[in-house]
């Protein structure tokens, strides 16, 4: 590479310098601007601040509103390749240049509007194209290298990967266009991305071609100096074929997957009695003949049997003229993937383009394409959109795309929330009652299942997030006459804000704090929450919307779903609730913020429940930016200014057990630059032990065991919190909105330490019955203010035994059976704050000794136990909390960051026959009575354990059959994996099993994988893959809770 | 709930030990297990269910619990009538019965002088935050409207702002006040001396070395006016603060920002047309309460002069 090309002395001449060269054969050049002689040429004109400096053009003006660059004086249109061709620019990067991070920068534009809109789309912008460089995320080097195509009627982008480009030093890139759908780039040298988009050729341009920046306003001035520039003939085919979807699932359409290829003619002849061969896995496919009218397509449909082995196939096709002459010929790599199978979803709220890396860590899902921000799918998107898919899919991935009616209405004033004088509220939030918009968005999300959900690999949807948190009482759209149905009065007139103000603010406030349930402001804010906004009405026909469209396994989703006042109902009919929270001071925390999405999904039964992590920590919180510290971590050399660093791994790996505690169907992280680096971003990568310790957890613990994890039922608890809908409205500052950061989050906290397992209840619980039995203790934390109803059931809970324990919140009203006193949180405390709690803890279980005994125990307040099951089997969730502080946050004492080793005896109040610890697969020593059940263990730091411990049956044997006995190839089977005792009937229990099958080749064969026993037996239905090798199939069973391994043999005719 | 007035004293004493003989027969020989404060409250709770009654001679209970509901229930049965038990409530050794008694009050404060006065005497002896601020929150002296030129239906004219002043964005004199008394002490008169107070910046107060603190604080900050020029209004405005504020200009009351919680960062005005001192200093106090997480004016304030 070349040293800096700036800055140097300014030397402008007007010499011709470009030459232009029409011929076609590949490799030619089309058009070469060289300004290397430091000559711009009579071609071209300067513009603004650009000139040449060193034999480079540079753009000196790094204002966007002022026009730069180098244009053609006269519009030449042989400077629009003609089909496919290669750009090439040699170019530097200044360091000193002012990027903005929403500004390219560009090499080349004779497009200048990228994606024209409907108004524009009578003037010449789908014509001629760009290429430049898109800043990609926040540090100044890194880049995606981009281009724009304008087509005639419609245009296309595509980009590289990012990439990062020294400054002051010179490179290559190299963009190659073939004209039928296909973009590659490369930087000095290397591959960096290949793209999809749809099949055409440039337009002829009708603007002058515009060197370094933007031919028109907003300009984008390169940043750099531009040595450089050259068009090349490529090779180009104008008469393909392309195949869109490439990769399946196993089993998919019913055992029958379409392969989809398309003929394309981008002749001006009519092709006709062509003959079109075509080969799968080398066997012959039925022959066709199309005839393909010029500029046309065709699309063929191929079914393949789908129950094949999981690898690559090759789809070969060939296209002969009516003489035999190839025309086309094309070989597809097709993939068969393995079913979507029984796993728990890990999924990385983000994206990163290395699908590899995201797998290899252990996720399942990340972000893929799906929704269209601006509006309807762009059905040109599809060839581009099926690649991504298929990518992802055939790493082994799964995505989830994100809907958000925030971006796509918000910027239209007739969409937003208003308040009484009509205008709209400062923070803006859309009007989701709005039918208008209701209809409007449920097209778009319609056009996009149209268009992409027949893709297994789209596999979740987000359907909006952070949604509730700007709303208001809407008085513009139909919400006033809603509730007038709805209630048969008005709005009250105090109403305007989405709480009432604080009854501290409210001198005619009852004075013990008990309202009327039926009082008009309770009823407008019941129903407010619950349907009035709009936004639980809307996902629900979002959900549906995609429901109805998407016919394979597809996920919907909301999150934050209790950033909303404890009321059933948030997020609507989604499939699936999602709630995210920070991990520190006390990373036991993300249990209360699961325990809260549970009691919020409680509301609709067999709604799924989703736990998230923030992998990013806010620097101000537990390493303030202001305040100085004496031996400075070694990140602060680098990241200094940094707003949110990653989270310490130790408090990801205690968080980590703390949620998979409870039962969930999904764990999610986010924050993908803290987490993955080392590309620099707003979330910085601060601590790459936190990737290790997350890959070890996902692999180590989430994927052998996810299937039982998700299975393991909870128990009805004994212990609850109640989160009252009315104390939130009433005392907003008390609670959290599912910020898990304030008493009643605390006192949860408090209560895992002493081992009492608490739950979270909601007032719903108990006014509808839906508790299958009562608790025997139940908390009700800042309960200042509470409505006649809820008042009443608490009355009544207590003559039916449940203890209340209450605290200095607690209405008057209300008398409870005990009273505790909050713990103040001090933030630059956290370890005292931490045994303030833990002592906190410990007078509960002594406040209750006599009423209630937990049926687990340990004689270390660090060890946090949790207790799922059913009948003969208990899943103790131990985890170990000991902490101090180190030397990566630890020094400005707001966050204890290292785990320490430990010890604690578990005493569980039943006997035990047999115990396995499910994560190292082996039986754990203990002692045990009739009546209980004594376990001493050992913890390394920030460890976790799952143990199984089993009333009355022991692990003895595994057993496999299969029916029929010697199943045929292609015939349809049942594999039946039993664990046994030592009477030979199956463990009453779920149980993890690992099954690795291969054919007589050495193949792996389906259901090779991690699967859950229930009640000690794993049926599997399949079919033998028809092109599995004959003859013995060997099957390895090991039980993943005791370790017991078998081998079996089976015969496949 | 209503107590049974009409029951006479002799039947309320026959019950009354008939309570206690309730409660104390579930207390074991050797009072653990039977004589846990559960058991003995819901025999209680048993036994008031049955006679309501019974309620009244609960007020000296030993369990706080038990004497703290009696006094609530008695409060919402006699009203005003309930005072004298209210004072001696005030002086209950569980913190909880005192506030219960200062809340009582304050709910029966717009109605009778003696609650109001019990109040306020009973403020400087008052032992906790809780209970200091319904208190004060009941006996404020400092009442204004807010009335703005802006809003003034009857101002027929065009209202345009002729000159914006900000006001500094650091060096603010700044003081907790968690006894919640230095609205007694004048703290916002022009001659305070307020250079005792710590300095504090525009923004939260917990980002500046005053970490966990939640109550009332004080800000003061002492600022120039230009000669006097034509105009119809001045007025403060607050671009946001966590999370209620109470505000004097030169030592005159201008009136409050009280919504709680929902107020935080809603930007509001004051009028201080008759207060401002043109040409000269003028002093601006702010009263902040917070009553969670991060608190202060944590958005800048200026001063517009309007025509």
């Amino acid at each position: 590479m070349r040293k800096s090309l700036l800055p140097l002395p300014l030397i402008l001449l007007t010499t011709l310098c470009f030459s232009i060269n029409a011929q076609v054969a590949p490799g030619k050049i089309l058009a070469q601007w060289d300004f290397s002689d430091s000559a711009i040429g009579e071609q071209l004109e300067l513009r603004g601040g650009t000139t040449i400096i060193d034999g480079a053009l540079v753009n000196l003006n790094d204002d966007t509103s002022k026009p730069g660059g180098a244009v053609e004086k006269k519009r030449d249109p042989r400077h629009t390749p003609p089909d496919a061709f290669d750009f090439e620019a040699v170019f530097s990067l200044s360091g000193a240049f002012k990027r903005n991070q929403s500004t390219p920068s560009l090499f080349y534009d004779s497009k200048y509007v990228v994606a024209p809109n409907q108004e524009e789309k009578n003037r010449p912008y789908h014509s001629g194209f760009m290429v430049g460089l898109k800043p990609a995320g926040a540090a100044t080097s890194t880049y995606r290298i981009f281009a724009v195509f304008g087509y005639g009627q419609n245009s296309a982008s595509a980009e590289s990967h990012v990439i990062q480009i020294p400054t002051d030093t010179e490179h290559t890139v190299v963009m190659s266009f073939n004209g039928t759908g296909r973009v590659s780039f490369q930087f000095d040298g290397k591959a960096v991305g290949v793209a999809t988009i749809a099949p055409g050729v440039v337009s002829p341009a009708q603007l002058p071609v515009c060197l370094g920046d933007r031919i028109g306003s907003v300009y984008q001035p390169f940043g750099g100096a531009i040595r450089r520039i050259t068009l090349r003939q490529a090779e180009y085919h104008p008469i393909t074929i392309m195949l869109q979807r490439k990769v399946f699932e196993r089993g998919e359409g019913n055992g029958t997957l379409l392969l989809h290829p398309t003929l394309y003619n981008f002749t001006d002849t009519p092709l006709e009695n062509l003959s079109l061969a075509a080969t799968f896995a080398g066997q012959e496919l039925k022959p066709k003949t199309p005839s393909i009218a010029a500029h046309g397509q065709m699309e063929f449909v191929y079914p393949i049997d789908s129950w094949g082995l999981e690898q690559s196939y090759p789809l070969e096709m060939t296209l002969r003229d009516e003489n035999g002459e190839v025309l086309a010929a094309q070989t597809f790599d097709v993939t068969i993937v393995p079913a979507y199978g029984d796993f728990m979803t890990v999924l990385l709220w983000g994206y990163d383009p290395d699908n590899a890396l995201i797998h290899d860590i252990g996720f399942t899902h990340q972000s893929c394409v799906g929704f269209t921000a601006n509006g309807p799918y762009d059905p040109k998107n599809r060839p581009a959109d099926m690649e991504s898919l298929d990518t992802l899919l055939k790493a082994g991935l799964y995505g989830y795309c994100a809907a958000s009616t925030k971006y796509r209405f918000e910027g239209r004033k007739r969409f937003l929330r208003t308040d009484r004088q009509g205008v709209p509220y400062p923070r803006l939030n859309a009007e989701a009652s709005n039918p208008a918009l209701r209809d409007e968005y449920a097209a778009d999300v319609k056009s996009s299942a149209l268009a992409l959900g027949d893709h297994p690999a789209w596999d979740m949807a987000l359907i909006n997030s952070e949604v509730r948190d700007g709303t208001r009482p809407s008085f513009g759209g139909t919400e006033p006459a809603d509730f007038k149905q709805f209630a048969g009065y008005d709005i009250p007139e105090q109403v305007t804000m989405k709480y009432p103000i604080s009854h501290r603010s409210r001198p005619d406030f009852p004075w013990d704090r008990i309202i009327a349930a039926d009082s008009p402001e309770q009823v407008f804010y019941h129903w407010f929450w619950r349907e009035g906004d709009g936004w639980n009405t809307l996902q629900t026909l979002l959900s549906d919307t995609l429901h109805r469209h998407i016919h394979h396994h597809f996920t919907t989703f909301f999150d934050p779903a209790v950033r909303v006042p404890p009321l059933w109902g948030s997020g609507g009919h989604v499939d699936m609730l999602n709630q995210w929270t920070y991990a520190y001071p006390d990373p036991i925390k993300i249990a209360q913020a699961t325990d809260e999405i549970a009691a919020m999904a409680a509301g609709r039964p067999g709604q799924k429940l989703s736990s998230m992590t923030q992998v990013i920590c806010y620097r101000s919180q537990i390493a303030p930016q202001n305040v100085e510290v004496a031996n400075p971590p070694k990140w602060l050399e680098t990241e200094k200014d940094a707003a949110f660093i990653t989270i310490p791994p130790d408090i990801l790996r205690i968080a980590f057990w703390s949620k998979i505690s409870r039962r969930l169907d999904a764990i999610m992280y986010h924050g993908t630059g803290s987490l993955l680096g080392p590309l620099p971003h707003s979330y910085r990568y601060t601590n790459g032990d936190t990737k290790v310790a997350l890959k070890e957890l996902l692999n180590g613990v989430v994927k052998p065991l996810g299937p039982v994890l998700k299975k393991v039922p909870e128990y009805t608890p004994e212990i609850a919190i109640l989160e009252s809908f009315t104390a939130n409205l009433h005392s907003p500052a008390l609670f959290a909105e599912g910020w898990s950061v304030n008493w009643a989050a605390d006192l949860h906290l408090a209560l895992q330490w002493a081992a009492l397992q608490p739950r979270i209840y909601y007032e719903e619980h108990f006014l509808q019955d839906k508790v299958a039995k009562l608790p025997a203790v139940l908390f009700v934390p800042s309960a200042e203010v509470l409505d006649d109803q809820i008042l009443a059931k608490l009355q009544e809970l207590q003559r039916k035994g449940v203890v209340l324990v209450g605290d200095e919140y607690t209405t008057p009203a209300l008398m409870v059976d005990l009273r505790i006193h909050s713990v103040p949180r001090v933030s630059t405390d956290p370890e005292g704050t931490k045994k303030a709690l833990q002592k906190l803890g410990s007078d509960i279980a002594a406040m209750l000794k006599g009423i209630y005994e937990a049926p687990m125990k340990t004689d270390n307040p660090d060890i946090v136990l949790y207790r799922r099951g059913r009948d003969g089997a208990d899943y103790c969730f131990a985890l170990n909390d000991k902490r101090t502080f180190g030397d990566y946050v630890g020094q400005w004492r707001r966050l204890m960051e290292d785990g320490l080793p430990n010890h604690g005896t578990v005493t569980i109040s039943h006997g035990t026959k047999a115990a396995y610890d499910l994560v190292n697969h082996r039986s754990v020593p203990f002692r045990s009575d009739a009546a209980s059940t004594v376990m001493d263990l050992d913890f390394a730091a920030a460890e976790g354990k799952i143990i199984l411990l089993l009333k009355d049956q022991s692990i003895h044997d595994l057993t496999f059959a299969c029916e029929p006995s010697q199943p045929a190839k292609g015939e349809s089977c049942e594999l039946i994996f039993q664990i046994v005792d030592d009477n030979g009937k199956p463990v009453n229990a779920i149980l993890p099993l690992e099954i690795a099958m291969t054919d007589a080749n050495g193949n792996r064969l389906p259901p090779s994988g991690f699967h859950a026993a229930v009640d000690g037996t794993l049926r599997i239905q399949d079919v033998v893959p028809p092109n599995m090798a004959a003859g013995t199939v060997n099957v390895h069973v090991r039980c993943l809770a005791s370790g017991l391994q078998r081998d079996f043999q089976l015969t496949v005719k | 709930m209503k107590l049974a007035k009409s029951i006479s004293s002799t039947v309320c004493l026959a019950l009354a030990a008939a309570m206690a003989i309730a409660v104390a027969s579930c207390r074991s020989p050797h009072g653990n297990l039977d004589d846990h404060p559960v058991r003995r409250r819901q025999a209680f709770r048993a036994a008031v269910a049955e006679n309501p009654s019974l309620i009244r001679s609960h007020l000296d209970d030993s369990d706080e619990e038990i004497r703290r509901y009696a006094l609530y229930c008695l409060v919402k049965a006699d009203g005003t009538a309930a005072l004298p038990q209210l004072r001696k409530a005030l002086a209950d050794s569980d913190l909880l019965v005192e506030l219960t008694a200062v809340e009582a009050l304050a709910g029966l404060a717009p109605q009778s002088a003696e609650a109001r006065a019990l109040l306020t005497e009973a403020l400087p002896t008052l032992r906790t935050a809780a209970a200091r601020e319904t208190a004060v929150k009941a006996s404020w002296p400092f009442h204004r409207d807010i009335k703005l030129l802006r809003n003034d239906a009857s101002w027929d004219h065009e209202v345009t702002v002729v000159q914006k002043i900000d006001l500094p964005l650091k060096g603010w004199r700044f003081m907790t006040d968690p006894q919640q008394d230095a609205h007694t002490k004048n703290v916002f008169g022009t001659d305070f001396d307020d250079s005792g107070w710590r300095t504090m910046d525009i923004g939260y107060w917990e980002f500046q070395g005053v970490d966990d603190y939640n109550g009332i604080a004080w800000y003061r900050i002492r600022f120039t006016l230009p000669d006097k020029i034509d105009h119809n209004a001045v007025e403060i405005h607050f671009d946001g603060v966590d999370e209620s504020a109470w505000v004097w200009l030169n030592g005159i009351y201008l009136g409050c920002h009280d919504l709680g919680e929902m107020g935080v960062d809603m930007p509001f005005a004051m009028d201080g047309t008759q207060e401002a001192r043109w040409g000269g200093e003028n002093v601006l106090t702010v009263r902040i309460l917070d009553t969670g997480r991060a608190g202060g004016i944590t958005k800048p304030v200026h001063i517009e002069i309007l025509k």
